[in-house]
């Protein structure tokens, strides 16, 4: 019988979580007491740890159902009860064996339910290999404990973990009281939750920010009103100046007040946030260590797979990082150190030819940048063969001549490329090609970066760059097509205001002298697709200078507009992979900002100057255009949008009005060039509003364009006959169509 | 007071002349649940269990260097969700404006996004066995996302195919993206 049957069901879901979390500790734990026993030599100390692990996880498996975990873990504690005996040693077959059994009682941690102890088939393999083992020794099987007495529960509950907490996690102010633990096991799903909803506050609190800027303009649209009243009353004998001149004075002196306390509030916000938002931060805080023993299996068994001898060395484990940019990482760092093994190092012979170590060396080391960590993995191998890469281009496809002249940067930069892959073989290990591109996707994902240095003969150094947290980062805001955009202020060196003389055309391209060398020159606006107003050649230019690694290029942009932390958000599902874009952000005043990924921005540059210098492309040389305004006009949501897309992209600026009232109201506090307008709208449609239009002294000169479904024969009259000068249905617009017909008119 | 054995026997044959075979109601407890929108003037069909919520649009964020079809993401309670034309991914060359202010957010798997509507028209209830599989002529550009068709010309779209399809997503593995370094300028 199980004490189970005592819980009610909310008790036992907590339990049952308690001990997926645990023994998910314990099993980490004791292969991390493998590994040491295997590197060291068997300890005895080592020894009563890894017995005592196995010994605690088999009590809870048992007392909380767990029968197929139970089991399997009893039989890995006879085994290592064996070596502990001095009966047998720890041999690479059994290390084989156990870290096999704890792969399997890892998946019965997570998956099984209480009470179900119908083994899987791989778990009823695992089970008879140990005995088997066990047999082979002619050990029998300690006899299995009595159930945990009840009482011991509570002690599952608040046990204290068995890792020393991360060295970057504050010391607690107070000291816990006696009796009680100083840490908690919090889900990692509820701590993703706070941090959610801290970042949510971050976003609230920035918005709070821009309403209390919108009152300081309030306030001083007051003063200017006071200030007319006051002119009016000394021009005036009138009562009314008086009356108005003392409301007005009543308001200010209350908007004041008003204001004085919402940016004091404010303040106190903003503090209490950001530290809420660094404690949160830092509970979501994971060291590299905890990669350690992956790593390590990982080179093992490459290493035994391949029948080189690897030494795995780890340095800077201490550090830490967002706990979702460590599990975001671990997949890609198996992929890079399986390519260290079996791409990078040579074999003994090999080695010992060129006169290196047999045992090849793989390094992973950790050091801090600033806000960032950087991760590197270094190997000492044969370095990658550029050569290889040139041929593997070529023979995908691109010209010869154009691949001839891609630098080494640039080559290895294609190793990024999904599918890439010099190696004519798909090995057990290695060699589809997924692996680098899924580190970069990676990277992208949690704002990181990723760069490549390799030597031949000498080996290759990956290093990824990570952001200590996902939450907030420093971005400069940039406009592109009256769209604001965000760069990562870490990778922004200087705004430079670009004259005309300042340019030099070297053959690939614009370059403008900067920091003791010449830095490309490229339109930003042409690596993402985003038109935007060009400028006639003898016009200033904004650029931000870019630098990734120890490449820089200068990207021009239409205007910057401030430094700001931003809380960088993903996409959406369907648009994880989309180039040059890594995230989103949410502005104070309620608009959404792209944020850039520098580091495809900077290998697009360059491989577009290298297509202009090939002839492939041309630089646009077409002169500047004077900003025009258009007033877009439909009661529809979408097709509004829709339409300011297709215009802002062509290079106008938008405004909107959902009808022809909320129309004319726009145009009486806007200057405007041009007027799209619906037919049929609420309240006053687009014959109306086009009549009236061509009827009013001031705005009869605007051209209208009649954007309609309606497309008989009879609407089109209609609408020609209210004055429009052009009418377009709307199942057959194209931008195209638009802005040719918008220059016709302008 | 009790009742003869005469009497009984009348009543009987009463009832037996009364009673009529029960009629059998089929089940509708599986019937398939439907939400009925418009696309391009025609009625398309997405399954209730695919259906997260529908929203009038508000604005639309559109994303550089992505296929037509996603018109680029719309916010939702803090969220970011991608909206879908379902008009230009079965025709990319697909031109004109349509009213279509409606979204359909939708989950299929662990993807979440939001279909672009003109319309939508309510929920049928389905007798799985009258939803009938494509005809051979339907448009092969929409044929293998069409779980099946009504009797009254519903399509109903399959979400998970949508989501499988090659060119769904923007820039995955082996799928069709724009090239940033190649791209010429519009």
């Amino acid at each position: 019988m199980s004490f189970n049957d005592d819980l009610d069901p909310d008790q036992l879901v907590e339990l049952e979580q308690i001990f997926r979390a645990e023994g998910l500790e314990h099993v980490k734990r004791l292969a991390e007491i493998l590994f040491e026993i295997e590197e060291k030599g068997a300890d005895e100390e080592l020894l009563i740890e890894a017995f005592r692990q196995a010994h605690n996880l088999k009590g809870s498996a048992a007392l909380l159902g767990f029968e197929r975990v139970a089991r399997l873990t009893h039989r890995i504690e006879d085994v290592i009860g064996v070596i502990k005996r001095g009966d047998q040693t720890l041999t690479p077959a059994t290390m084989d064996l156990l870290l096999g059994g704890l792969d399997v009682i890892r998946e019965g941690v997570n998956l099984s339910k209480p009470g179900d102890d119908t083994l899987t088939i791989e778990e009823q393999a695992t089970l008879t290999t140990l005995e088997q083992w066990l047999a082979a020794c002619d050990t029998s099987p300690t006899p299995r404990p009595p159930t945990e007495p009840r009482s011991q529960v509570d002690k599952v509950v608040v046990q204290a973990p068995e890792t020393s907490p991360p060295r970057t996690m504050p010391e607690p102010s107070r000291s816990a009281p006696e009796g009680q633990d100083a840490f908690i096991r919090v889900a990692v799903d509820a701590l993703n939750s706070l941090t959610a909803q801290v970042d949510d506050l971050f976003e609230a609190q920035v918005q709070a920010e821009t309403m209390g800027q919108e009152l300081s303009r309030l306030r001083h649209g007051l003063d200017q009103l006071l200030t007319g009243v006051q002119t009016l009353r000394s021009e005036s004998t009138s009562s009314v100046a008086d009356d108005t001149e003392d409301l007005a004075n009543l308001m200010n002196v209350r908007l004041e007040a008003a204001t004085e306390h919402f940016h004091r509030d404010m303040q106190g916000l903003s503090r209490r946030i950001r530290k809420a938002q660094e404690e949160v931060g830092r509970m979501g805080l994971a060291t590299l260590d905890s990669l350690h023993v992956k790593l390590r299996r990982q080179v093992r068994e490459v290493s035994r797979t391949t029948n080189k001898p690897v030494e795995l060395r780890f340095q800077g484990g201490e550090y830490a990082v967002d706990r979702r940019v460590l599990d975001a990482l671990t997949e890609p760092l198996v992929h890079l150190i399986r390519n260290a093994v079996d791409h990078g190092i040579e074999s003994e012979d090999q080695r010992q030819a060129a006169g290196k170590p047999p045992t090849g060396l793989v390094e992973v080391r950790a050091r801090h940048l600033g806000d960032s960590v950087e991760l590197s993995i270094r190997d000492d191998g044969r370095g990658i063969d550029l050569v290889a890469v040139r041929q593997t281009l070529v023979e995908a496809g691109r010209p010869p001549k154009e691949v001839d002249e891609l630098t080494d940067d640039q080559l290895t930069d294609r190793l990024f490329d999904s599918g890439f892959s010099t190696q004519r073989q798909v090995s057990e290990v290695s060699g589809r090609g997924v692996g680098l591109d899924v580190v970069k996707h990676t990277m992208d994902r949690v704002g990181g970066e990723v760069r490549l240095e390799t030597s031949a003969g000498q080996g290759t150094t990956i290093s990824l760059r990570l952001p200590l947290s996902m939450s907030t980062v420093r971005c400069l805001l940039v406009s592109l097509g009256n769209r604001p955009l965000a760069i990562p202020a870490a990778n922004v060196q200087k705004v430079l205001i670009l004259q005309p003389a300042d340019l030099l055309d070297l053959g690939h391209g614009e370059v403008v002298e900067f920091g003791g060398g010449h830095v490309p020159v490229t339109p930003l606006q042409d690596l993402i697709g985003m038109a935007s107003p060009t400028w006639a050649p003898q016009s200033t230019r904004t650029a931000v200078v870019l630098q990734f690694g120890d490449r820089r290029w200068a990207l021009t942009v239409d205007d910057v507009l401030e430094y700001t932390q931003i809380i960088v958000k993903p996409l959406g599902d369907l648009l994880e992979r989309v180039p040059a874009v890594s995230g989103i952000a949410l502005l104070g005043d309620g608009d959404l900002a792209l944020v850039l990924n520098p580091g495809d921005l900077v290998r697009a540059a360059g491989s577009r100057a290298q297509a202009v210098g090939a002839g492939s492309t041309t630089p646009d040389t077409s002169s500047g255009l004077a900003e025009r305004v258009i007033l877009v006009v439909d009661d529809s949501i979408a097709t509004r949008s829709l339409e300011r897309s297709l215009l802002e992209s062509a290079g106008y600026k938008v405004l909107t009005a959902t009808d022809g009232f909320d129309a004319l109201d726009v145009l009486g506090r806007s200057r405007c060039d041009l007027v799209i307008t619906d037919a049929q709208m609420p309240h006053m449609n687009g014959f109306e509003l086009t009549r009236t239009l061509k009827s009013h002294a001031t705005l009869a000169h605007l051209p209208v364009i009649m954007i309609t479904s309606l497309g008989s024969p009879e609407d089109i009259e209609q609408g020609m006959a209210s004055g429009a000068d052009a009418y377009v249905v709307k199942k057959n617009l194209t931008q195209h169509e638009l802005v040719s017909t918008i220059n016709q008119l302008l | 007071m009790a009742m003869t054995p005469s009497e009984q026997t009348v009543l009987d044959r009463r009832a037996q002349g009364l009673a009529r075979p029960r009629r059998r109601t089929k089940s509708r407890h599986n019937w398939r649940r439907v939400l009925v929108f418009t696309l391009l003037g025609k009625p398309y069909g997405v399954d209730l269990d695919r259906l997260e919520a529908i929203i009038r649009i508000g604005d639309i964020y559109p994303v550089p260097m992505t296929p037509p079809h996603l018109q680029g993401i719309i916010r939702r309670q803090g969220q970011s969700i991608t909206l879908v034309s379902l008009r230009h991914f079965f025709d990319r060359g697909a031109e004109g404006v349509y009213d279509a202010d409606y979204a359909l957010i939708v989950g299929a798997g662990s993807k979440r996004f939001a279909i672009q509507a003109e319309d939508v028209d309510g929920v049928l209830r389905l007798d799985p066995e009258a939803v009938r599989p494509p005809p051979d002529n339907m448009d092969p550009s929409q044929r293998p996302y069409v779980s099946g068709v009504t009797a009254d010309g519903v399509v109903i779209l399959s979400m998970e195919s949508l989501v499988a399809a090659d060119h769904f997503a923007a820039g995955q593995p082996g799928r069709q993206r724009a090239d940033p370094r190649t791209q010429e300028r519009p």
